[in-house]
């Protein structure tokens, strides 16, 4: 199957170069132009569109680090349709007790308290960064089954979490 | 994407929000996530050793407002239940009575996880 990588000649990873990958795309943009088909048949020309389309979704994609790493788990069946992500319990808990805090800011605001919340949430992400920083900034290819998936997976349902709850958090107003 | 009235409804008064004694031997609680959208739920039951029924449910939940909804249905439908009715309530009966969109359904799964999670942490206790 055609994935996002392959349309720009690239292997599947973690890390990618995005200098290469935007001058890719700027090759991409001005090749599936469709200024150079006018004389093409209507076949042609919707197919060259498709490509277009392509070319900005997938660079859209991979070159958010957030959407690439969902891309890949998608991509190899550990995200999306059909799939149960489980989450340990005790971060659920955690996550409980953390968005119990904030919804007795939220009635009852306490600078200080937000303050210390939001400081909590960056400890949080930042303790979880480092720990997928191994992973997460790997050049070698992925292959179905590699067991980095599962680490990258548990990252990524967690990093969700908390960056919800820090769009909560910006959202607290005093 | 509009909410249905009923799903409005739970979500601006939703029943049953608290917590009951997680150490109680005759209360189950399951505690469950929705990572993709930052979900969770936790809900607990308080079975009566008696009669073998579900006597009290409270839920709490951090997510979307059908996510609210879905498990503050869900502890009004416990009430009086006895595990083996409690098990059989499925998601799409939740799904048909709050009239859950489909990009919402999976609310509906996760307040049903919840409520076997819930029975199942009770029956571990008293085994």
């Amino acid at each position: 199957m055609d994935n996002y990588f392959d349309f720009f000649g690239l292997e599947i990873t973690f890390s990618i170069d995005k200098a290469s990958l935007k001058k890719q795309y700027f090759v991409n943009t001005k090749a599936y132009h469709p200024d150079r088909y006018i004389n093409a048949s209507p076949k042609e020309q919707l197919a060259v569109l498709q490509k277009s389309t392509l070319n900005n979704t997938a660079y859209k994609t991979l070159k958010d680090d957030q959407k690439r790493l969902a891309y890949i788990l998608t991509y190899f069946g550990k995200l999306g349709e059909g799939t149960t992500p489980e989450i340990p319990q005790s971060f659920l808990m955690e996550m409980m007790d953390i968005n119990e805090e904030v919804m007795e800011l939220q009635m009852d605001y306490d600078g200080a308290k937000h303050h210390q919340i939001q400081e909590e949430a960056n400890k949080i992400i930042s303790e979880l960064d480092d720990e997928a920083k191994i992973i997460l900034s790997s050049e070698d290819p992925i292959e179905s089954g590699d067991p980095r998936l599962d680490e990258a997976l548990a990252y990524y349902l967690k990093s969700k979490y908390i960056r919800r709850l820090q769009e909560n958090l910006d959202k607290i107003e005093s | 994407m509009a909410y249905s009235e009923k799903v409005i409804e739970h979500f601006k008064h939703p029943k049953n929000v608290g917590t009951l004694d997680k150490s109680s031997k005759n209360v189950g609680t399951g505690l469950v996530g929705a990572p993709e959208c930052g979900d969770v739920m936790r809900l607990q039951i308080e079975v009566d050793e008696a009669t073998g029924k579900i006597n009290d449910a409270k839920f709490k939940t951090f997510g979307c407002g059908s996510a609210i909804a879905s498990s503050s249905l869900a502890t009004e439908w416990l009430k009086g239940k006895t595990l083996d009715q409690a098990e059989a309530i499925d998601n799409m009966d939740i799904v048909e009575e709050l009239a859950l969109p489909p990009v919402k359904i999976h609310c509906s799964v996760l307040a049903e996880d919840a409520i076997k999670s819930a029975i199942a942490d009770y029956k571990e206790k008293n085994k």
